[in-house]
């Protein structure tokens, strides 16, 4: 490959500096961002800076940034509070914790700088109680801060002042949502409510908060650094800059990977990536973390963005890229997603807590082979009016897994009604284990392997399994050392 | 308040702009169905957890469909209450809730007054879509005053919003996630084991059958076919004045004499009235009162009489328990003179006399259990009821309440005056000491005894009274947020009250977790106030110090006002409690 | 160290930094030492290298950095050596064995270990 597809900007200094040595970060021009703000920026200044710079927020939704702290600065409050979401409650997705642990500096410097632009003096870092590293660098990072004189009262001599603190959440995958991590913060049960109002009007303690995402900040002195037209000219029309993406599923390289907005997805999974592993077929990739969708082979060069990922189904999300092979069960894997957040859901709304529930059912249900072609309409039906009527983020999207293999592997459901099978043999009620009596050489180790003692044969002898017995445990399958046990 | 113009259903009209979707819908005849949803004004609990989905429209613009109940309006908002789109999420939601319901109306404690039973039909729910799971949860009758079925829970966390908000008593809240979230006490304690006042407002407001009352409608019915038992009644003062409404009479309707005939009809040996009691107390009160301002004992007299908020303090204040009056709550005093003095002079085997409040509280169930609240091995009073559970009892004896003439109590101990009825509502017991503590502190029958200025439904009032040249400071709170807001202020040492009274239900009794559901509508209470002062005004005596059978009784039994006798029957102690 | 009062100063101190940590004659290993590092070996990897760094007293010449996240989770621990005035090349999956093998014949002889090499498929943004 001759020219590179990744372009590090959040993640610059991630694998570059040492993050424990604020020197380290000085010397790549840490801080300089924050300093020549504070010398020659009104806050307006700093909100138009990143308005052009077209900066929205790596989180999830995409807000512009500039925007929302602009929000933040024109509501009135006795104090104003920045918060960084630190956490990153996506099952696989690591990148915040990356930048965290290999850049906790440009976090604060980013935070100071939001915290001039809206008028905040306090800040806090939501992080994870699991990321015991990421929390120790930032403890070290912020105490270097402190020492240096670039947080705390007077900054640089501006006569601004700006404090950090950490909170540590338990891990709630709701509370990564902002009302709900608020809520957390405030000390209250960590579950969404209804915006508006939202963070920007009445946020901690009532108090206008912008809330922003980690990698969402750790661009923001970059883009001072670099200047916001520069910025502004990487990525597509509407989603500027980069995108860092977890690489995780049957994909050769996993990893960390940060490509410009309007990479396509081929460029992703088969450049980056190196294709699939073991040399098989691409399926699928899931984007936008267990709420996101699956996007099948069709969409495989579509330049990314916010727009353009939601409307084949998907999302951004935070930055979960799952790829899937060609084995992989789409009901299966719908199952899976929606497992997660029906236990993560937090349990207030009617439409999320009860309705994903009975999506969840329907689908154990399907891949039971108990599923009926009517299950599959209301499937659908359920799903939609779920995505319209829930409260927060989390049940507006948890469908979404569902929805979007449904309308691209809508095949695979009907083999699971109609014709009771499993085309990838996932879904193991759906199985059927055979003997192949041309392979047989009556070994007896299949029967031998089986707990239901379903399998019987004389020695030397073709085998035989007892359909009607079999739990469908695979036991055979495995222990036959002649490929003579087919799988469908 | 500034306008904002919008459209809905078409309709362009004008509402001020702190309106809700649901409000200007309101506004012209428009319906949304709700369940989470309350909204009491005038006692500011409004409870806005936009959890049922229920109440979803159409706003243009905005992507998913918008909760009409915390959805305010703005300028040029277009709105569609009644698209497909609105009707099948909100009816899909009602049949979610219901696929996670045990649907055993028949039988359930709140058949006929449950608002998910009255949304289904509303919405013509005749099937159930989905089905699958349904959570069951362990029951709490761990309590003596409230009863948890959390299978019936709908989690609109109306109860949470009073318990918290409210009361400040912080006892319930959400737990656990997903399906198995649920509302209750931290660590999922049972209700016994924290500290719950047994106010009731939780019940009051909770729109299905999660929370109701522990039912002691049996042990009543028992103790009445009991030839053995000799089973006398007292009725409080809120009942008379919202027993109607469970027999679909207007709200306000004053039932005193009907409830006294169907008392007597389903087979009460006597029928009293705690307002007799409560005459009894203001008695005792004021004498309190003049005692300690005249031994410069210690300031501000806390009134007494409801048992939550007594629980409320030990738990909160244990360093202020010698500020409340120690009179104990008048069917309390009342339990106590009928197992005494009236089992003496009617030669009745005090063992074998059972008394039965009618109260609008639950708390006063669990308060006729306190062990500090007996004589003798027994019980002041033996069972409460709660108005709801009246009702049901006349329903089940069959009396046709509507058409009942009106009768009386019986005496000695039905006798009363306008001073005990007014026990009913907020500021009700301090004008009624007043009344008679100016009439003593003059030497005089003072003419004015409408103390105006102490009443309404303001959360907490305060007001000056003088008294024979002398200044009374008078504080009045009702709701126990509101009563913490004065306790904390007089820990500060900020305020000066001579007497306080307060009463843990928003609205006072009237407003008690045992009355007739209001199902969100304020306007109830305010018209049971008014019937309250109504039958106060009609009353020919209106001081309790005037109420001759009150006389009698210090005269043959108890001696002095505020004596021996009477502190040995009519107080009580408190003690401190743990927070939990 | 005083607290920086103004942007000259933090400006000054910046280029002590720079100094500090790239002059011409300063040779960095980049240890990935994130969760997932770690998690793979990275602790012994970078133990092992500034071992052989300290024992065959190229301490002076070279600075072995704990650094975060590379990017290549297939390959950790992974590990960056950075010469000035060379591209600097980035190696996967090494031990703490290998990592001495890449101490002697990178740094000592100065030649590439071309079957550890990984492509480093990135650009940074200046
Ligand atoms: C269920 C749910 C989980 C979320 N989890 C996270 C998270 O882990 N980290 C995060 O930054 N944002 C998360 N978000 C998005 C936040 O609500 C919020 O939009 C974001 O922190 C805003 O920052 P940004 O504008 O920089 O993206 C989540 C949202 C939802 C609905
Ligand atoms: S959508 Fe789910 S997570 Fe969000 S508030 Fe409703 S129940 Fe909670
Ligand atoms: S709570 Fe309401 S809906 Fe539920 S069983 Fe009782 S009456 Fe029926
Ligand atoms: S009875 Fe009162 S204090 Fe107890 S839980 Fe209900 S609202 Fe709270
Ligand atoms: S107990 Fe009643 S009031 Fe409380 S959340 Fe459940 S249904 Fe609502
Ligand atoms: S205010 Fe009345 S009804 Fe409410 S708890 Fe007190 S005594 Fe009971
Ligand atoms: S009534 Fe509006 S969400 Fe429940």
């Amino acid at each position: 490959m001759s020219t590179k597809k990744q372009l590090r900007i959040a993640l610059k200094n991630c694998g570059v500096i040492d993050p424990e040595n604020i020197e380290e970060y000085i010397a790549r021009d840490g801080y300089m961002a924050i300093a020549n703000i504070l010398t020659e920026m009104t806050p307006e200044d700093v909100i138009e800076e990143l308005k052009k710079s077209g900066l929205r927020g790596r989180g999830g939704g995409g807000f512009p940034t500039g925007l929302k702290l602009e929000f933040a600065r024109k509501n009135k409050g006795k104090k104003k509070y920045i918060i960084c979401n630190a956490d990153e409650g996506d099952p696989g997705a690591f990148m915040d914790r990356s930048i965290l642990e290999g850049d906790p500096h440009s976090i604060l410097e980013a935070m100071v700088i939001c915290g001039y632009a809206v008028g905040a003096g306090n800040g806090y870092i939501y992080i994870r109680a699991e990321y015991p590293l990421a929390i120790e660098r930032l403890k070290i990072a912020i105490k270097q801060a402190y020492k240096y004189g670039l947080l705390g009262k007077n900054i640089l001599g501006s006569g601004f002042s700006f404090d950090i603190e950490l909170k540590y959440g338990a891990g709630a995958f709701v509370c990564g949502e902002e009302t709900a991590l608020i809520n957390s913060i405030e000390g209250n049960r960590g579950e969404p409510h209804f915006k508006p109002p939202y963070p920007a009007e009445k946020g901690l303690w009532d108090m206008p908060t912008t809330v922003n995402n980690v990698e969402t900040l750790a661009n923001v002195p970059a883009i001072f650094n670099m200047g916001a037209e520069k910025f502004a000219s990487i990525g597509t029309k509407t989603s500027k800059g980069t995108k860092v993406f977890a690489l995780a599923g049957n994909v050769n390289n996993v990893g960390l990977v940060e490509v410009p907005m309007g990479t396509t997805l081929r460029e992703i999974v088969f450049d980056i990536g190196g294709g699939i592993t073991g040399g098989k077929g691409f399926k699928a990739v899931q984007t936008g973390g267990p709420s996101g969708g699956c996007i099948p082979v069709q969409f495989l060069d579509v330049p990314i963005d916010y727009e353009s990922l939601r409307e084949i189904g998907s999302m951004m999300g935070s930055g979960g890229m799952i790829i899937m092979d060609e084995d992989t069960c789409m009901v299966d894997i719908a199952k899976y997603y929606l497992e997660f957040t029906t236990d993560e859901s937090c349990g207030k709304c009617t439409a999320c807590r009860i309705g994903n529930k009975r999506l969840f059912e329907m689908l154990e249900k399907i891949t039971e082979g108990k599923g009926t072609e009517e299950d599959l309409v209301k499937l659908k039906e359920l799903g939609e009016i779920i995505k319209d009527t829930s409260l927060c983020g989390l049940g507006q999207s948890a469908p979404n897994p569902v929805l979007s293999t449904m309308k691209y592997f809508y095949n695979e459901y009907e083999a699971h009604v109609r014709d009771k099978i499993c085309p990838a043999g996932i879904c193991s009620s759906l199985t059927k284990f055979e003997i192949n009596k041309d392979k047989c050489i009556g070994c007896t180790l299949c029967a031998k392997a089986c707990p239901a003692a379903c399998i019987s044969g004389k020695v030397r002898e073709p085998h035989e399994i007892d359909q009607d017995k079999c739990i469908k445990c695979g036991a055979c399958y495995k222990a036959c050392k002649f490929d003579a046990i087919t799988k469908s | 308040m500034n306008k904002v113009n919008i459209t809905i259903n078409d309709m362009n009209i004008s509402v001020p702009e702190n309106y809700t979707v649901l409000e200007a819908a309101r506004e012209v005849e428009i319906e949304i169905p709700t369940l989470c949803h309350l909204n009491l004004h005038d006692l500011k609990a409004v409870n806005r957890s936009a959890s049922c989905r229920v109440c979803v429209v159409e706003v243009e613009g905005r992507g998913p469909l918008s909760p009409s109940c915390s959805t305010y309006v703005s300028e040029g908002m277009v709105i569609k209450t009644n698209t497909p789109r609105a009707v099948k999420a909100r009816r899909t939601m009602v049949e979610l809730l219901l696929s996670d319901h045990p649907k055993d109306c028949l039988t359930c404690e709140k058949n006929q007054q449950c608002d998910l039973q009255k949304l289904a039909a509303n919405l013509g729910v005749r099937e159930i879509e989905y089905t699958g799971a349904q959570s069951t949860y362990e029951k709490d009758n761990s309590s003596y005053s409230i009863f948890r079925n959390l299978d019936k829970c709908v989690l609109c966390r109306r109860c949470e919003t009073m318990c918290n908000e409210v009361q400040t008593c912080g006892i319930l809240s959400g737990m656990d996630r997903g399906f198995e979230t649920v509302v209750g006490p931290a660590f999922g304690l049972p209700m016994i084991d924290t500290m719950c006042t047994f106010c009731g407002q939780c019940v009051a407001v909770c729109p299905t059958a999660a929370l109701t009352e522990i039912s002691n409608v049996r042990q009543v019915w028992d103790a009445i076919n009991d030839p053995d038992k000799f089973v006398v009644v007292q009725t409080a003062p809120a009942v008379r004045v919202a027993l109607g409404e469970e027999f679909g009479m207007e709200p306000g309707t004053i039932v005193t004499g009907k409830m006294a005939a169907a008392l007597r009809r389903m087979g009460f040996d006597k029928i009293f009235d705690t307002d007799f009691a409560a005459d009894l107390t203001i008695v005792e009160e004021a004498s309190e009162l003049i005692h300690r301002v005249q031994n410069g004992g210690r300031l501000p007299i806390l009134t007494s009489c409801c048992p939550a908020w007594v629980k409320f303090f030990e738990h909160q204040f244990p360093d202020l328990l010698d500020i409340p009056s120690t009179c104990k709550s008048p069917h309390e005093m009342f339990g106590a003179i009928v197992k005494t003095y009236y089992a003496e002079k009617f030669k009745i085997d005090p063992h074998k006399i059972v008394v039965v409040s009618v109260m609008p509280c639950l708390a006063k169930k669990y308060e006729a259990a306190r062990p500090e609240l007996s004589g003798k091995g027994m019980q002041n009073v033996d069972y409460v009821i709660s108005t709801r559970e009246a009702a049901k009892m006349i329903k089940e004896a069959g009396i046709n309440f509507i058409n009942l003439p009106d009768e009386g109590f019986d005496n000695p101990l039905g006798e009363s005056t306008g001073a005990s009825v007014i026990f009913g509502t907020t500021g009700g017991v301090i004008e009624a000491a007043l009344r008679t503590a100016a009439d003593w502190l003059t030497g005089e029958s003072l003419e004015k005894i409408d103390y105006h200025q102490l009443r309404g439904l303001e959360g907490i009032r305060e007001g000056t009274v003088n008294i024979g040249g002398t200044d009374f400071k008078i504080g009045i709170a009702h709701g126990l947020g509101n009563a913490r807001k004065l306790l904390e202020d007089i820990r500060a040492g900020k305020t000066e009250y001579h007497a306080i009274e307060i009463m843990a239900c928003p609205g006072g009794c009237i407003g008690g977790g045992g009355q007739p559901y209001h199902q969100g509508d304020s306007d109830i209470i305010k018209k049971r106030a008014e019937a309250i002062y109504r039958e106060d005004k009609g009353k020919a005596k209106r001081k309790s110090h005037e109420n001759v059978n009150v006389i009698e009784l210090y005269k043959e039994f108890l001696g002095e006002f505020y004596g021996e006798k009477a502190h040995e029957l009519l107080h009580t102690k408190y003690q401190k409690r743990e927070l939990i | 160290m005083k607290k920086l009062k103004n942007i000259e100063e933090l400006k000054d101190f910046r280029d002590k930094c720079a100094e500090k940590f790239s002059g011409p004659d300063k040779i960095r290993i980049i240890v990935g030492m994130a969760t997932c590092g770690i998690a793979a070996g990275a602790g012994e990897v970078f133990d092992s290298i500034a071992g052989e760094v300290m024992k065959l007293g190229l301490g002076d010449k070279v600075t072995v950095v704990r650094s975060g996240c590379m990017g290549a989770c297939h390959a950790e621990p992974t590990v960056e050596i950075s010469i000035p005035g060379e591209e600097s090349v980035l190696y996967g999956n090494i031990d703490s064995q290998r990592a001495k093998v890449l101490v002697k014949n990178h740094i000592m002889r100065n030649e590439v270990v071309t079957e550890l090499v990984l492509e480093k498929a990135y650009e940074t943004i200046s």
